[in-house]
């Protein structure tokens, strides 16, 4: 596999009969975003990933025709199909492998059986392609386990450990002991060597990134039988707000599941608070938006301080003004400043309908990510922030939304 | 800078031996026919400066806005240009100018940007047919299937793949010529929506 050093890699994967990665992309975090697929009989629509990366272990919560939905475990606990809006449950063992689906209606399917290092050895295994370990399974068969892929078929990832430094295992799944251990982040230490997941909370901070965790402690049947905010809210309309029983996100207050139900099309929004500046997105260059955003929080400091006190909305519009030509002396190719957008179209100013953001990043047809400024009490809403991204440019209305303040 | 202001600076920069026509902060050439090529002036927001575009605009894509994705800003994407610094707000207007080729090298300067990993529906609906515009008929179909893929986003991201299947369809059905009557009926549908003259002879869009 290439090594994620680019946003664009070419992969090509042949392995039997299954179809062939001909293309990938990957985000600033080294996270896949698309993928294409051929087979002899043709290629693939291009498949989208968009990714909680605010976890430890980023977890894939859209690809083009499902949105998933994480409670306590590797696994997601529910798959939401982004065009029909059809609700499965996911039933997973004790290692997190996903062994059948329920419907909402209580249905349990047939059940998906594995050998030990990840084939499935009977039943279904189409219904979705989160499988073994829970982990997202592409159609080649290989299973994407964030820094690396794993082949069942071999029982061995395809490509060295980025820590084979310390584990001195370049090839090896759980230090072979897929029994009781799995590998979600494709960087686990040799069983034995690792620091061991603490079962009774998975999702703790404590818990090592790079980890084998020896079994998923809670099967998430009961939990689905639960009548919990997750499971409520869900049934009613698609929208689901995160709890506070993951720690590892307690600062993240909403998180919506927005539009699956009003435009077929599922979105992300999170607010993290306290600091310079609020990230509105799971984004698919997080890294990178908030290294702008704390390069335009100085820019608008800078520019309230030439432009000295003040108040109101000719203050306001005297800091705009001064930050605008603070970018401009950047000389940054990769930053426009005042840029409206309509129905997918980047348009001229006062459009009827249009948003403007302050500051784009990179080209303005395929922005990465939108800024804000905020100079007063105002902020962004989630229902501005949905109003927004509506209107921008297609396949790239995830893309982090962030307030800038000095 | 309002409109009159912008027509009074823009006019005596356009060179003698074309045809120009005015709309708003929009200056453009004539002929127009599937490409709109100009010069738009877009005030700020925040103060007085104006950013400059050169337009480029593919009219083969309904649309009740001047659409600027194709467009480029003079100086970058973040550089105003005031009326009190007269010079520097000349020479971008010059720029963008001497910078509109014409409409056959519009399209191969939109082909140019064709990325077929982009997510983006719209840039493979007008590379697609652009394509088809150069007789590229086959990587027309390719383009076109792209941009009607994936899942719906939004209620314009469906008129984008209806408009792509259909053109699709026309180009199985009925080959080239039939599909680019369709485009050509987009055209005429987009510069009305404008309120477009198309000739030096012209009113308005026919």
């Amino acid at each position: 596999m290439s090594n994620f050093t680019g946003k664009a890699t070419v992969a090509t994967y042949d392995k039997d009969e299954l179809p062939v990665m001909t293309n990938a992309t990957y985000n600033g975090a080294g996270l896949k975003t698309s993928a294409t697929f051929s087979t002899s009989s043709g290629t693939t629509p291009t498949n989208h990933y968009l990714y909680n990366q605010i976890s430890s272990i980023p977890s894939i919560i859209t690809d083009s025709t499902n949105a998933y939905i994480y409670n306590n475990s590797t696994a997601p606990f529910e798959q939401v199909n982004r065009t029909t809006g059809t609700i499965t449950y996911l039933i997973t063992d004790a290692t997190g492998s996903v062994r059948a689906v329920m419907s909402k209606d209580g249905q349990i399917e047939p059940t998906t059986n594995y050998d030990a290092y990840g084939n499935t050895t009977g039943g279904l295994s189409s219904y979705t392609p989160c499988g073994f370990s829970g982990s997202y399974q592409d159609p080649t068969g290989l299973i994407y386990l964030i820094n690396r892929y794993y082949d069942p078929v071999t029982g061995q990832f395809i490509s060295v450990d980025p820590l084979v430094a310390q584990t001195g295992q370049p090839y090896s799944y759980t230090g072979g002991d897929p029994v009781n251990a799995i590998d979600p982040s494709g960087m686990c230490n040799a069983q034995g060597n690792g620091e061991a997941w603490d079962l009774s909370n998975p999702w703790s901070p404590n818990n090592p990134i790079c980890c084998s965790v020896a079994k998923n402690p809670s099967s998430i049947t009961s939990r689905i039988l639960e009548t919990n905010p997750v499971v409520s809210a869900i049934y009613d309309g698609h929208l689901a707000y995160e709890s506070a029983q993951n720690p590892c996100s307690s600062n993240w207050t909403i998180a919506g599941y927005a539009g699956l139900s009003a435009i077929g099309a599922a979105s992300t929004v999170g607010v993290a608070l306290g600091g310079a500046s609020a990230l509105f997105g799971i984004s698919l260059d997080a890294e990178t938006a908030e290294s702008t955003s704390d390069l335009l929080s100085n820019l608008v400091s800078k520019a309230q301080a030439t432009v000295g006190e003040g108040s109101g909305a000719a203050y306001g519009t005297a800091v705009y003004s001064e930050f605008t030509a603070e970018i401009n002396a950047l000389g940054n190719s990769d930053l426009s400043t005042e840029v409206s957008y309509l129905n997918g179209e980047v348009i001229s100013y006062a459009t009827v309908g249009s948003v403007r953001f302050d500051v784009v990043e990179e080209n303005i047809f395929e922005p990465q990510a939108a800024y804000d400024l905020k100079t007063g009490s105002a902020t962004l809403t989630p229902a501005r922030i949905a109003q927004i991204q509506v209107n921008l440019p297609s396949g790239y209305q995830d893309i982090p939304v962030i307030e800038i303040r000095p | 800078m309002k409109a009159a202001e912008w027509k009074r600076v823009v006019r005596p920069l356009l060179p003698a031996d074309g045809s120009w026509e005015f709309r708003g902060f929009l200056c453009y050439r004539l002929p127009v026919h599937r490409v709109l090529l100009g010069v738009l002036g877009e005030g700020s927001g925040f103060d007085k400066g104006v950013y400059i575009w050169r337009v480029v605009m593919p009219l083969f894509v309904p649309s009740e806005n001047v659409v600027l994705s194709w467009s480029k800003r003079i100086g970058g994407g973040s550089r105003k240009f005031y009326k009190f610094d007269e010079d520097a707000l000349a020479t971008a207007i010059v720029a963008a100018i001497e910078g509109l080729r014409s409409e056959d090298d519009a399209l191969v300067e939109i082909l140019s940007r064709a990325d077929t990993a982009s997510p983006n529906r719209r840039l493979h609906e007008v590379i697609g047919y652009a394509q088809l515009l150069q007789g590229d008929a086959s990587g027309a179909q390719e383009s076109l299937i792209r941009a009607a893929a994936g899942v719906v986003e939004t209620p314009w991201a469906q008129e984008i793949i209806d408009r792509a299947r259909l053109i699709s369809r026309l180009l199985d059905e009925g080959g080239p010529d039939q599909a680019v009557v369709q485009l050509d009926r987009w055209c005429d549908q987009t510069a009305g929506a404008l309120g477009l003259r198309r000739s030096v002879g012209s009113n308005q869009s026919s």
